[in-house]
């Protein structure tokens, strides 16, 4: 599928939050935004059954989550889809080289890598609730809240992240860096969608957006 | 014998294993494989039913299994294992092949983990494969041949079962990390594989490409195991394939027409599929003719195929007598040489030569440092330049692709050195004629060695199609009369002994005036005599040009297309407003060329360092005011900061030239912290630190504690500066800044930064500074390089 890249996201990456964007930088960002669409990208995704108590979510009365906030968050739901979504190490190494040769490009080379991937999950999520005739949540993924980020290890060995090129650190970051893993619930309910990250007063991250986006 | 009947006959492999084991409806472990140990028979039942159904060969459950995902399973690799090939051979298959697929981690420097440790994590699978009983091994639905090659040593330096090994693209035609057929076949078919192909992620339809130029090219036989299709989902949202099998073998046929011998399914294929695949192919004739690789080099994404035309090998990366890149090597900084790479493929090398010959250091080490660095950013393939097998061997094994040996000779040591590494990792090698008596004087002795080579080579099972030659050049100002014995040797070795030659030219001009106009004209002659591939610098823009302009002459760019694009275009109108415009328009508008030269016009009036401390700081600091006012952004304040840099690079290497020394405002540490892979800022900090007259020690990224202090034990530094994005990460920051203050006496001055912190977790965490953006790091580095020269 063809994703394109929304410049209002790539700016607010860049912090560029101006009206009057240089001509310059502008053409720069025009340029990378068509050169990183071109990426290759993967992503995996799998429909699961779940079960939500006050405090604990598991999926097929077998793998288990211990968290509050995800709870909270998908107690509507009976059914989710754990979502990976990765450009590839071609990424990585382009911004190595922008990096060494131009520290704008590889600043809006990374905005853009962002606001991709983001765009990516935002599609997949429509295609979601098109086919299942369902509303879909926001996006979960470990480390906000009180989800560990341990638990990415369960996100990769659902979504078999692996046969995706994706690396997970001893720290459980995941390499290549543009990647993302989240839950999504399902409902037959029309959800008020939250930025769970932003204006959440017990959330331990501050806007992923502000922030790099690659959490 | 597997080996032989790949080439007899096609063979079938079996279908999907996650797909089957679904079905049964078992309570499913998070690792699959403990099936194989906790639910033998219903994974023998898998087995048995793809054998009924016709497969040849079985593949094992082991796909997810190996030494880094241990902690997820209570069983050791020995067992899994074991249970895993039992339950085929409890099936008895003509062939039962151990399933093994990416380990899960990438290989430095994108990855964390070493090419080293991913050898021994796979070489502790196959051995274990070889001694309970698989008869060949089989890498699948791998992403990275990096990771690939990896495997492929760890198998053929560990046991001798056949191997087998598919790789998965998708609909761009490449694998994830950007490797289309051609450079897959070249870097994995050279290191002696016995079958490759291709399997999951895209449905036969989707295949068709690849396959064709997969069966085309491949010099060994091919594999194809597709999916079912594209999955969809159902209005319940589970995932389903619903391609029925009569498409599916349409498709088939096509890829066993156009020579594709080896057959089975992947994900949402079943026991029918195969069925239906035996019935239509089983133990058919293998027809196909295979054509070997020739002279073609890769890296992980390009192929260079000294057929296609004139080969630019760039001569750059080179430490003899360039003091600026040895001072580098030897300071362990690849800087200089990453800024050669870059410049020499902008300006149109087609292949990179790297020597690290600096006398004194670890020349094994280094050279592995400097390709790796260098492929982290480029993918020209590289020539590996030394005269140490050992450095060659160290190169071969890391370098990702197929590289050229620079070089062997007609000596018996040379030979018995490199022509064995030549074999192991199925390369291309350049051969000098020179031997024991020294460089000859006459055509007839060239081409004697040459023809000697060829015979050495052919002992250790080395095609003709992987030696080049390079005839040798001598200084035409000594010896006039030799330059027709290279040009005529080399035409001979070209025309009549069918090999490619490449000739490093600048030997020629040597004692001469003008040298660039005799190295031109040589090479211009020597392309007219049958040279493949001159070794130049192409930084040299007349150079370049006429081979530009010899491509279009020798008939290689059709019709002039490249020769007229570049050449369209090439009177530049210069922009006389920007021209005119002082230094500080043209760094606050990121014009760096323009910025450059307006450097160098200031310096015939003025001292560098008057540019730099009158000019160019007043400019930054400036840039940096508004900023702090919010009057511009960041993006602005690194183009200007970024500009700045290339136009103090300059100045200091002018400065460096006529004092010797450059006199720094202060020195630090940056590093972004253990477990953290975030650097964007504190790259962006060091360059606006660098502008401002700081010498940074950047350690880069996911850095331990140790790594810092020792840095700074090294050289004397009290100032550090730590980055982190992750709230996990900071903790870590933490405990640095902790054994930072207990191993030091003296106070060391502790910066701080990144997303999640703030000036109050600063302060807790026992840091002096807390640096909310990369400007205010500069006025905090001010002020302490204030305090430590009060002191």
């Amino acid at each position: 599928m063809k994703i394109t890249i929304p410049k209002q996201e790539v700016l607010h990456y860049m912090r560029y939050n101006t009206s009057a964007i240089k001509p310059s930088i502008e053409a720069l960002i025009d340029a990378l935004m068509v050169e990183v669409e071109s990426l290759n990208y993967k992503y995996n995704y799998i429909f699961k059954d779940i079960s939500v108590t006050k405090d604990s979510v598991t999926i097929n009365n077998n793998i288990s989550f211990v968290s509050t906030d995800l709870a909270s968050f998908l107690r509507e739901c009976d059914k989710a889809v754990f979502l990976g979504v990765s450009l590839s190490t071609q990424f990585e190494r382009k911004l190595s080289l922008y990096q060494r040769t131009d520290a704008l490009k590889a600043m809006i080379y990374d905005a853009c890598g962002s606001a991709f991937v983001e765009a990516i999950c935002d599609e997949l999520s429509r295609q979601f609730e098109q086919e299942t005739n369902l509303y879909s949540t926001s996006r979960y993924s470990p480390g906000y809240g009180d989800l560990a980020l341990e638990e990415q290890k369960k996100f990769y060995r659902i979504l078999s992240l692996e046969k995706m090129g994706v690396e997970l650190t001893e720290s459980n970051l995941m390499i290549p860096r543009k990647t993302v893993t989240a839950i999504i619930g399902l409902t037959i309910k029309k959800q008020q969608k939250t930025n769970i990250i932003c204006d959440c007063d017990e959330c331990v991250i501050p806007c992923r957006k502000l922030y790099g986006g690659t959490l | 014998m597997i080996q032989k009947a790949i080439y007899d006959k096609v063979l079938i492999v079996d279908g999907a294993m996650g797909t089957k084991i679904h079905q049964t409806g078992v309570s499913l472990p998070i690792v699959l494989e403990d099936l194989n140990i906790t639910h033998p028979t219903l994974i023998t039942a898998i087995h048995q039913e793809y054998k009924d159904a016709g497969a040849d060969i079985i593949t094992t459950n082991s796909f997810g299994i190996n030494g880094f995902k241990l902690d997820e399973t209570k069983y050791s690799i020995k067992d899994h294992v074991k249970a895993a090939i039992d339950c085929v051979k409890k099936v008895d298959p003509s062939y039962t092949a151990f399933d093994i697929g990416p380990s899960g981690k990438l290989i430095e420097p994108i990855g964390s983990v070493t090419f080293d440790e991913m050898v021994s994590v796979y070489k502790e699978l196959v051995v274990y494969a070889e001694k309970f009983g698989a008869d060949l091994v089989l890498f699948e639905t791998f992403n990275d041949i990096y990771e690939l090659k990896a495997a492929i040593i760890a198998t053929k330096e560990n046991t001798n079962l056949p191997i087998f090994c598919t790789v998965t693209f998708d609909d761009t035609g490449k694998t994830l990390s950007g490797t289309d057929p051609l450079a897959f076949i070249t870097s994995i078919a050279s290191l002696g594989v016995d079958a490759l192909g291709v399997n999951c992620s895209l449905g036969p339809k989707e295949m068709q490409r690849i396959i064709q130029e997969l069966t085309d090219y491949s010099p060994i036989p091919v594999i194809v195991q597709p999916n079912r299709g594209l999955p969809k989902i159902d209005e319940t949202g589970n995932t389903y394939y619903d391609l029925d099998i009569e498409t599916y073998m349409e498709y088939m046929n096509i890829f066993y027409q156009n020579g594709a011998t080896i057959l089975g399914g992947c994900c949402g294929t079943d026991e029918k599929f195969i069925n239906a695949l035996s019935t239509a192919f089983k133990g058919k004739k293998n027809n196909h003719t295979y054509t070997p690789l020739g002279t073609t080099i890769s890296s992980y994404s390009e192929v260079v195929d000294f057929d296609d035309g004139i080969v630019i090998i760039g001569e750059r990366i080179n430490p003899t007598g360039r003091r600026k890149m040895r001072n580098d090597i030897k300071a362990g900084s690849f800087d200089s040489v990453l800024h050669d790479a870059v410049q020499q493929v902008e300006n149109g090398a087609t292949v990179l030569d790297v020597n690290m010959g600096v006398p004194g250091i670890d020349e094994v080490n280094t050279m592995i440092s400097a390709i790796k660095s260098i492929q982290s950013i480029v993918s020209t393939p590289l020539q590996i330049d030394s005269t140490d097998p050992n450095v060659i061997e160290a190169a071969c094994r890391y370098y990702n692709g197929r590289p050229i040996i620079n070089s062997v000779n007609g000596e018996k040591q040379s030979l018995d050195g490199i022509l064995p590494i030549v074999k192991k990792y199925g390369c291309l090698v350049l051969g000098l004629t020179l031997d024991e008596d020294g460089l000859p004087k006459t055509k007839e002795k060239r081409i004697e060695i040459a023809k000697n080579i060829v015979k050495e080579a052919k002992k250790h099972g080395i095609e003709p199609s992987q030696i080049l030659f390079d005839a040798l050049t001598l200084t035409v100002s000594a010896e006039q009369s030799q330059v027709f014995e290279t040009l005529g040797a080399m035409k001979y070795i070209k025309e009549e002994m069918g090999h490619h030659t490449i000739l490093g030219v600048s030997n020629i001009s040597f004692g001469l005036p003008e040298r660039k106009l005799i190295n031109k004209t040589f090479i211009n002659m020597a392309l007219s005599y049958g040279l493949s591939a001159p070794i130049l610098n192409p930084m040299h823009k007349d150079v370049m040009e006429m081979i530009r302009a010899f491509k279009v002459l020798n008939g290689e760019d059709l019709n002039a297309i490249n020769y007229i694009k570049l050449n369209q275009g090439i009177k530049k109108i210069e922009s006389e407003e920007v021209k005119s415009k002082d230094i500080k328009y043209l760094i606050t508008n990121g014009l760096k060329s323009y910025a450059l030269e307006e450097t160098m016009r200031m310096l015939s009036g003025m001292e560098a360092s008057t540019i730099i401390d009158d000019i160019i700081i007043p400019v930054l600091f400036e840039i940096g005011e508004k900023f702090e006012k919010k009057q511009i952004y960041l993006p602005e304040l690194i183009q200007a900061a970024d500009t700045s840099s290339y136009c103090l690079e300059y100045l200091k290497s002018v400065m460096k030239k006529e004092q010797g020394e450059i006199s720094y405002r202060g020195k630090l540490v940056l590093a972004t912290v253990k477990g953290d892979i975030h650097d964007i800022g504190k790259n962006i900090t060091k360059t606006l630190l660098e502008n401002n007259g700081f010498e940074i020690y950047d350690l880069g990224r996911d850095v331990n504690c140790n790594e810092i202090i020792n840095a700074m034990e090294k050289h004397n530094i009290s100032v550090v500066g730590l980055s982190a994005l992750m709230t996990t990460t900071v903790k870590n920051m933490e405990t640095i800044i902790e054994q930072i203050r207990s191993h030091f006496s003296k106070h060391i001055y502790i910066i701080v930064g990144g997303a999640v912190l703030t000036e109050e977790y600063a302060m807790k965490i026992d840091a002096d500074y807390y640096a909310k953006d990369a400007q205010s790091a500069v006025k905090i580095c001010n002020n302490i390089a204030n305090l430590l020269n009060k002191k």
